[in-house]
């Protein structure tokens, strides 16, 4: 199996041409988005507000199972479908690599997904057929080119793609920086994550607000924690203390820091709230179990502060993905260690309350809602290293229907009996992409 | 401060210009205005106090000028500070091409009375429907929208799609023709509206999408490039 590696080649993301498509588009289709399915960039264009028809599951290769290879899954959401439920399409990539996170171009026809362990960049073209990605390039030099290693989040500017690099080449710690390619897979630019004014270097999550030209980013850990199995690691007083504590706010025009908090326990998600004029945003730290809102004060100076426990953080539940509703009312966080989904109220951000909860599986890790908050999926691996050992190393994804009240299960997909791997990313694509205006 | 957007006004007077001078089938429907809500981008930085990226070198392309003279899109942008859009003559989507038209008249009379960009800001428009929009097409938009003292405002088209299909791609401008049921063209090409600020070397240095188009944002950005580049000039072969 491949990887193809065209190292930055620019060709096969330029050969598109003209975009004949039969007019299945709306206008608005094809105009940019203040937000998409609640979690990706403002600056994504084709938000899908209806049905999403597919859904991509970035997966790591597992020994043992399938052809161990990290892969692209997409399985069929259309309701009705024959294959509802059901892998329709796999894409083998080659090798282990600690696949992670993905994110869309602007256009959403490319989507590009990292792997943490060997720091490879693939792109899949989804545009042209979303029920079958294409592998069109590979970026496999992101550490020589840059000196950063973990390429992490994946978050569309117009016309680039920012990555948020986890750790660096030289001692594999969590300094790093932001990487920015062009959407051919030119390097334009690095800028590094602050060391002073508080700053730890440290980066994960990177969320941007264009009203307000501002940008968050939080922080985990460098390669050799998150590469370290989980039992060894928090036994290790020393690689315990080398964990993220901040969040940064930046000046997105300039890319400069302008402030630092501090945001104990590894503030891993960042989401804005997207009602229009709610210039506020939230996270969760990981090893702390709360939840931190990033809002101005009434000076009108920007602040993070904690505002609720998630779960007894005694315990160390250890909350990993969120997903905020699209009208800001709401926030599903998943916490890994008892495989529950808790879901709270956002409507005082000030003092979130959890008003429901659900086992999802022994472990869970990410979730996804679509834009109305209906439909919730949930998959199970973290990291290979820090997942469950044995029958509680469950992987799957599982999709639910929402009714405000209660989560029923929809269909599961055992990515185990299917031979693919642990799963863990997740996006949605679809066909034609109804997509509105904001 | 972000100023108002004449979303609607740039729209009606393009249909107008273009109702009057070539009688274009065109009847503006009722809903064409600006009715989506504006962007507005606040908190930006003063002009010079920061660098931006070099995102991409715009690629060489053959086009046709408003006197139907073949000239390279190098021609247009290189030396001055350029804005560019990517337009076509009947467009009636309220949150593509007259939004575009609104930014760029409001982009000129701004830099008419700016030192800074006066002679250095150059507009562009590069037609998406070189069927219908002709040069003479061209001509008269050009000379609509170019009065003395401010910053040209240059209508460039092609000679065919497939000329134009290279350019469109690799700036990353998608479009795709509408269909009726039947799959005849309505005439309607949907694209996803972007304006490009392209430096005096040709480098792509900033891309607005409807998140992020404001005036008051493109304006911000021209003059920390004409800071950064005071031999700028919008003059044609000034370079």
């Amino acid at each position: 199996m491949r990887p193809k590696t065209e190292k930055r080649a620019p060709k096969p993301l330029a050969t598109l041409g003209l975009c004949l498509l039969a007019g299945a588009f709306s206008c608005a289709a094809l105009a940019a988005a203040h937000a998409d399915e609640t979690c990706n960039s403002p600056f994504m264009t084709g938000l899908i507000k209806g049905q999403e028809q597919y859904l991509h599951v970035w997966t790591l290769g597992e020994k043992g199972v399938g052809d161990e290879s990290d892969k692209l899954v997409t399985i069929d959401v259309i309701p009705g479908s024959p294959t509802y439920g059901k892998v329709i399409h796999t894409i083998s990539v080659g090798g282990r690599g600690e696949a992670h996170h993905m994110g869309f171009t602007d256009d959403r026809k490319y989507l590009w997904a990292g792997r943490l362990d060997d720091s490879r960049i693939f792109i899949f073209d989804v545009g042209s057929d979303p029920s079958t990605p294409k592998l069109v390039e590979t970026i496999d030099n992101l550490a020589e080119a840059t000196g950063f290693v973990g390429p992490h989040t994946f978050y569309a500017l117009p016309g680039r793609m920012l990555v948020q690099a986890l750790s660096n080449k030289k001692d594999h710690g969590g300094a790093t920086r932001l990487i920015t390619y062009n959407n051919a897979g030119d390097l334009v630019a690095t800028t590094p994550m602050p060391l002073d004014n508080g700053g730890d270097g440290y980066g994960y999550d990177i969320a941007i607000n264009p009203g307000q030209n501002r940008m968050l980013t939080s922080s985990f850990t460098g390669w050799t924690n998150y590469m370290m199995d989980l039992s060894q690691l928090i036994q290790d007083s020393v690689a315990m203390k080398n964990f993220g504590n901040t969040m940064v706010l930046w000046d997105l025009k300039a890319m400069k820091p302008e402030k630092v908090f501090s945001v104990p326990g590894a503030p891993l998600e960042i989401r804005w709230a997207l009602k229009p004029g709610a210039d506020w945003a939230i996270t969760a730290g990981a090893l702390t179990s709360k939840l931190y809102l990033v809002k101005q004060d009434e000076n009108h100076q920007w602040q993070a502060k904690a505002v609720s426990d998630i779960g007894d953080p005694s315990k160390i539940p250890l909350p990993v993905d969120i997903s905020i509703s699209s009208d800001a009312s709401s926030l599903w966080v998943n916490t890994f260690m008892d495989g529950t989904a808790r879901l709270f109220d956002l409507t005082n951000p000030e003092a979130p309350k959890q008003v429901y909860s659900k086992k999802i599986g022994a472990q869970v890790n990410m979730v996804s809602q679509s834009w109305d908050g209906k439909r919730v999926y949930f998959t199970s691996s973290l990291l290979a290293n820090w997942d469950k050992k044995g029958v509680d190393n469950e992987q799957f994804l599982k999709g639910y229907s929402w009714d405000g009240k209660e989560l029923k299960e929809d269909f599961l997909v055992d990515f185990h009996k299917e031979g693919l791997g642990r799963a863990h990313h997740m996006k949605f694509t679809a066909r034609a992409q109804k997509a509105e205006a904001p | 401060m972000t100023a108002k957007r004449g979303g609607a006004k740039g729209a009606q007077a393009l249909l107008t210009r273009l109702g009057a001078a070539l009688m274009f089938s065109i009847v503006a429907p009722p809903s064409l205005r600006a009715d989506a809500t504006p962007p507005s981008v606040g908190h930006l930085p003063a002009p010079g106090t920061y660098t931006l990226q070099r995102i991409q070198r715009v690629p060489e392309a053959q086009l046709l000028d408003a006197n139907e003279k073949p000239t390279a899109l190098s021609t247009a942008t290189r030396g001055a500070i350029t804005a560019l859009a990517f337009f076509y003559g009947h467009c009636a989507d309220p949150t593509g091409c007259p939004v575009a038209w609104a930014t760029f008249e409001e982009l000129q009379k701004a830099a008419a009375g700016d030192p800074l960009l006066q002679s250095r800001l150059r507009l562009v428009f590069v037609s998406i429907d070189p069927t219908h929009d002709t040069p003479t097409v061209m001509r008269l938009l050009q000379r609509s929208e170019n009065v003395e003292a401010s910053p040209p405002w240059e209508f460039l088209t092609s000679r065919s799609p497939s000329d134009l299909g290279p350019l469109l791609a690799s700036m990353g401008q998608d479009i795709a023709f509408e269909t009726d049921v039947s799959g005849k063209r309505t005439g309607g090409i949907n694209h996803m509206l972007k304006v490009f600020l392209i430096d005096p070397q040709g480098w792509v240095r900033e891309i607005y999408t409807t998140a992020f188009l404001t005036s008051d944002n493109l304006l911000n950005d021209a003059r920390t490039l004409a800071m950064a580049h005071p031999e700028a000039s919008n003059r044609r072969g000034a370079q």
